[in-house]
């Protein structure tokens, strides 16, 4: 017979499971495709995934809803991409690492148009090429970037129009 | 995003929910943790109060060593204490003084004397 204790502990990580898997269901995909917006590879945006939901499922019995709980979940999972494309940046610097990280992910087949454009985007600095991914793939508003980032609407917007110029230089645009 | 260019394993995301779900399942029970500063105010208040009492009652008791002086007994008590022999031998000094083989010897002595003496022998009997 299990104590009474034990009883309350059980009923509490069965609602706290339950709230998970919620958030597990409504969450997921788009999370994903958030990361994979940032870090364009499958298998490390499937790393960063996980990790952002383990996170999430630690720290759900403190979160206060003082946010919607999606912005606290993609603000997490923003930090985690942004700190693995720190960590792996040195590598995507040498010429032809982006090229080869593309091409050895099984489950990337972007034309060589898409391949040149997140080319040009790689050599931007980390800030600029957050906020560009973000407004290009995700087509998100800057008050969301805002939100995610933690940067105010106005660097943001100074930040994205350097990384286009810079991009269209790269590629030798005249109009974006 | 998924429209240019980039894909996933089929059923990826079915198999991603479940994985996730049993995360959830195998850990531990969740507990709210205890806000940190819960924990440490009662420690740095214990801290301060073992510092405070430290800092009041060492030196008095230091003081209260320091201030022990032979001066402040009477000549009688410090005639009596030694005639009571109490560590079973007299001092070597006193022995090769007249009549020191009798108790009375001792009052003959010079009181600032045995004063001095038990000041600089004072570490032997505290």
């Amino acid at each position: 017979m299990q104590e009474p204790g034990t009883w309350k502990e059980q009923l509490k990580k069965e609602q706290y499971q339950s709230i998970f898997a919620e958030l597990v269901e409504a969450y997921t995909e788009r999370l994903y495709w958030h990361i994979r917006s940032i870090l364009l590879r499958h298998d490390w945006s499937d790393d960063v995934l996980q990790e952002c939901f383990i996170k999430a499922w630690k720290a759900l019995p403190s979160f206060r809803a003082e946010s919607a709980f999606y912005t606290w979940l993609y603000r997490i999972a923003t930090n985690e991409a942004l700190a693995l494309l720190k960590k792996e940046r040195r590598f995507q610097l040498q010429e032809g690492a982006l090229n080869y990280h593309l091409s050895a992910d099984p489950y990337f087949d972007g034309d060589e148009a898409l391949k040149n454009l997140l080319e040009a985007v790689a050599e931007l600095p980390d800030k600029q090429q957050t906020v560009f991914k973000l407004k290009y793939f995700q087509n998100l508003s800057f008050n969301e970037i805002s939100e995610m980032l933690g940067t105010s609407v106005g660097a943001l917007k100074a930040s994205f129009h350097h990384a286009k110029e810079k991009v269209k230089v790269q590629l030798n645009l005249n109009e974006f | 995003m998924k429209d240019q260019g980039f894909k996933i394993p089929e059923g990826y995301f079915e198999a991603k929910k479940d994985q996730l779900k049993a995360l959830a399942q195998e850990s531990g029970p969740v507990t709210k943790a205890a806000p940190k500063t819960r924990i440490l105010w009662p420690s740095l208040a214990a801290a301060a109060a073992v510092l405070i009492a430290a800092l009041f009652f060492l030196p008095l008791n230091s003081k209260q060593n320091s201030d022990l002086n032979f001066s402040d007994l009477q000549e009688q008590e410090v005639i009596d204490f030694l005639n009571q022999d109490p560590y079973g031998v007299y001092p070597e000094s006193f022995i090769e003084l007249p009549n020191s083989e009798s108790s009375e010897g001792f009052e003959n002595l010079d009181t600032e004397l045995i004063e001095s003496y038990l000041n600089e022998h004072s570490s032997e009997y505290l």
